[in-house]
């Protein structure tokens, strides 16, 4: 959307009140009352320690419900009456009915011994790394899923499996990048009635030299200084202070939009060996049958980890977003949310 | 009440606001909303819960659901809203009403991120939060919106262009 039409269209929200208005008399009374009912029916805010890490969250709201109990018999009739309708539709508002969507199987690891940093660095400096991302010398191409999650009007939450998309994206000499996306294969066991058969044409565009709508985030050369990988990466997702979790997506973002050179890849590896957080899922065999070791991260979303996996010489192979929360019920907790694996 | 809420509020009763006036057509109902949105709010952070914007935004889409379950059981409010409606299109510039019209024949999917990114003004990181996307998903999505628009825009144009010839 250019300039204009975007101006227009903000333009276009019916209704008077936008979201960074200052707040005005409306707002401050309504402050002011539910100031006077938390200070007439009391009860001591806690925080969690850990919103990234599901078990946690749940011994925390086990505690608090041990809380609870303690405090209701304390208290006036009337305020438990009150508390409890107000958890009750609390409770219905955040966990709307909903269907529980299928999602592709969790890869299988097994342990892998040594600190995650250590294990990492060596990876990335690995001698067998010296090839770069090219398949047929100007192309990438890879293999990606993501639930697809709508909220309705009505809000309801829905979430539907789609088929895997294979994109083959390819750099010309007169600076046009194309992008062709095909129906991927179904993961075993999910349902294939309404999708379109392996190999079906859903997408098949030709970006001009420099466009804004095909990577543009990473429109850069990337470094092949490991010092200077982190400025890279936040100039291009535009975050101030990334998680690690955010360094993870903005690498896959860079994987899937540019093709690196095997030191480029070498200089990202060793970046993210030298951030704080890393963790070692363990060993694994990816969705296209390739050993590498599963590296996690965590700080992007709340309830959500993202993974790498990189083979034994350095490359990247592949990505993942597992939910791991436990305030979504379309989907069980955990369960892979997103994919990609790129072919090597 | 702690500070930290006093200051989430502060900070976002005006998202509440905005996103169900344009959603209920009524200022009035909208601030309703806000204050129950709030009210949950509260005793969702005084049981030792998080407040974030997508939790906030989820709260409010489904107390605008229950809205509008209630509208539907109501008749004379379903012609209140009605009236509502009309009143603000009737107002609204040509420009604006083509827009709105526009969006509102795309699939669902296109019109919640661009009401969420240029309506309720929600960042693609909390886009990707409400929707569990990733942030790069969120941005494909939005260019994808937008393209989408664009045709539908040129493909109304069209139309009335051959209904004037």
């Amino acid at each position: 959307m250019d300039d204009d039409l975007e101006n227009e269209f903000r333009a276009a929200k019916p209704g008077t009140v936008r979201r960074h208005d200052p707040i005005g008399e409306r707002g401050l009374v309504l402050l002011e009352e539910i100031n006077r009912e938390a200070r007439t029916h009391t009860i001591p805010p806690r925080r969690l320690h850990s919103p990234w890490h599901a078990a946690a969250s749940r011994r925390s709201r086990q505690g608090s419900t041990r809380a609870r109990r303690t405090v209701f018999p304390l208290l006036g009739g009337g305020f438990v009456v009150v508390m409890v309708a107000i958890t009750i539709i609390a409770m219905n508002v955040m966990n709307p009915g909903a269907a529980v969507a299928l999602t592709p199987p969790l890869l299988e690891t097994t342990p892998v011994a040594g600190e995650p940093s250590d294990v990492m660095r060596e990876l990335g400096q690995a001698d067998g790394n010296n090839g770069g991302t090219a398949v047929d010398g100007n192309k990438i191409r890879f293999t990606s899923w993501a639930l697809n999650t709508t909220i309705g009007e009505d809000g309801t939450i829905t979430s539907s499996a789609v088929e895997p998309q294979w994109r083959e994206v390819t750099f010309a000499a007169d600076g046009t990048t194309r992008m062709v996306i095909t129906a991927g294969t179904p993961f075993d066991g999910q349902p294939t009635g309404d999708l379109p058969k392996p190999g079906t044409l859903l997408e098949d565009t030709t970006y001009d030299p420099g466009s804004e709508e095909f990577g543009f985030a990473f429109r850069e050369e990337p470094p092949t200084d490991p010092a200077t990988v982190g400025e890279y990466l936040q100039r291009a997702i535009g975050l101030e202070n990334p998680s690690l979790g955010d360094y993870f997506l903005a690498v896959g973002g860079l994987l899937s939009t540019r093709i690196l050179t095997g030191e480029q890849e070498s200089a990202l590896v060793v970046f993210l060996s030298e951030q704080n957080g890393l963790r070692i899922a363990g060993s694994t065999t990816d969705r296209l049958g390739r050993e590498g070791i599963v590296f996690q991260a965590s700080g992007r979303l709340t309830g959500y980890q993202d993974y790498l996996v990189i083979s034994r010489s350095g490359q990247i192979l592949a990505s993942e977003t597992i939910y791991t929360g436990d305030e979504r019920d379309d989907i069980p907790s955990p369960s892979v949310v997103e994919y990609t694996a790129w072919e090597r | 009440m702690s500070a930290e809420f006093d200051s989430f509020f502060r900070e976002n009763y005006h998202l509440v606001v905005a996103s169900a006036e344009y959603r209920l057509s009524s200022l009035e109902d909208a601030e309703e909303i806000a204050a129950a949105t709030f009210r949950i709010a509260w005793q969702h952070h005084a049981t030792g819960g998080e407040l974030s914007v997508p939790w906030l935004y989820g709260v409010t889409r489904n107390l605008i659901g229950n809205e509008y379950r209630a509208r539907k059981r109501r008749a004379a409010l379903v012609e209140r809203a009605a009236e509502q409606v009309s009143v603000v299109d009737e107002a609204a510039e040509d420009r604006a009403e083509e827009l709105r019209s526009a969006v509102a024949k795309l699939p669902q999917h296109h019109q919640d991120v661009l009401r969420m990114a240029y309506w309720d003004d929600l960042t693609a990181t909390e886009i990707g939060a409400v929707l569990g996307l990733t942030v790069p998903t969120v941005h494909v999505r939005l260019f994808r919106a937008r393209r989408a628009l664009r045709k539908a825009l040129v493909s109304e144009m069209q139309e009335v262009g051959a209904d004037g010839r």
